[in-house]
């Protein structure tokens, strides 16, 4: 069956912050912790600080983004910036994550967004071999990845990663 | 010398996009693709994108900082960005710079923002040096910058 990618919804808060804290343990971070009541509080309300995504196959999660908006006046103005990106151990490898990344390029497209960003851990070799085939490029001086003008445009669901 | 930190207001933008592209020189990048109508359309309003904060000497903008309201997984949720702190280089070293953090910090701090983050040239050791001196951690692991818990409690706290 399909994988699809959906905006996230209140009743996704559980595995939001349960895939989070899955994401703090491979980046052997404890402080990747985040809990159902912020993540209700922050994605959900009137005012929401993130925007989720949650690609899942018949109905099964098997993965997230979490993203904001962010504002570069060296990039062009409006972006959004990565917070997590996390797939299931048992789902990698199938496009999961690529489709993720695609909803938010859709996103910041439809936000007038030019540019999305993130972190990525530097002892973190398959995350950077992914971000790699999605066409990012280095922000060598700070040690931070960004997608941006042709490749952003360019960027969109197919294939396996 | 009368120097006031104060939030921009619409009419600052053209003395934004100057202090932009004075920044913009300093760093030896090219000049901003932003306009004076960028700065208005997201800076200000119920959906603005960015918050702008004005240091202003004898009612001239002679520094400015540019925050945005940034979500963490890894550091308990809300926080702040720091996109852009400038101060006029004639003026640097009287405290014009950590007056524009503190202010962004208070603004942090009102909206329940448990960290401040920001990126720093790894060539730019003046900054670094600053950085270090308001309480901000190298975060090692992405080579950005963190201010977070009692250090950005105490600069919220200064006036």
């Amino acid at each position: 069956m399909a994988i699809t990618v959906r905006r996230a919804e209140p009743r996704d808060a559980g595995t939001i912050s349960s895939m989070v804290q899955a994401l703090g343990v491979v980046m052997q971070n404890p402080e990747f912790d985040l809990n159902v009541e912020v993540v209700l509080r922050d994605g959900f309300g009137p005012e929401p600080w993130f925007t989720g995504f949650v690609a899942e196959r018949d109905g099964s999660p098997l993965g997230i983004v979490v993203a904001q908006r962010g504002y570069a006046v060296d990039r062009g103005s409006r972006g959004l910036y990565i917070n997590a990106l996390y797939v299931e151990a048992e789902a990698r490898g199938q496009g999961v994550g690529r489709a993720l990344m695609c909803a938010v390029a859709e996103q910041a497209r439809a936000v007038g967004g030019q540019w999305i960003a993130w972190d990525v851990g530097v002892e973190n070799a398959p995350a950077k071999r992914f971000y790699d085939r999605l066409g990012a490029r280095y922000l060598d001086e700070v040690v931070m990845m960004v997608l941006q003008g042709e490749a952003l445009e360019a960027l969109k669901p197919g294939g396996a990663p | 010398m009368s120097v006031t930190i104060r939030r921009a207001e619409p009419a600052d933008a053209a003395a934004i996009i100057d202090l932009i592209n004075d920044l913009s020189v300093f760093v030896k990048d090219p000049p901003t693709r932003l306009t004076a109508d960028d700065i208005r359309r997201d800076g200000f309003g119920p959906d603005a994108w960015f918050q702008c904060f004005i240091a202003e000497k004898d009612g001239k903008a002679v520094g400015y900082a540019i925050a945005y309201p940034g979500f963490a997984t890894d550091h308990g949720g809300r926080g702040l960005h720091l996109a852009d702190l400038y101060v006029d280089e004639a003026l640097r070293g009287q405290g014009l710079g950590r007056a524009l953090m503190a202010a962004v910090a208070r603004h942090g701090r009102e909206l329940g923002a448990l960290w401040l983050v920001w990126d720093v040239w790894v060539g730019n050791e003046a900054a670094k040096a600053f950085y270090r001196a308001i309480g901000g951690k190298f975060y090692d692991e992405v080579r950005a910058m963190t201010l977070k818990g009692e250090a950005l409690e105490a600069l919220a706290s200064e006036t």
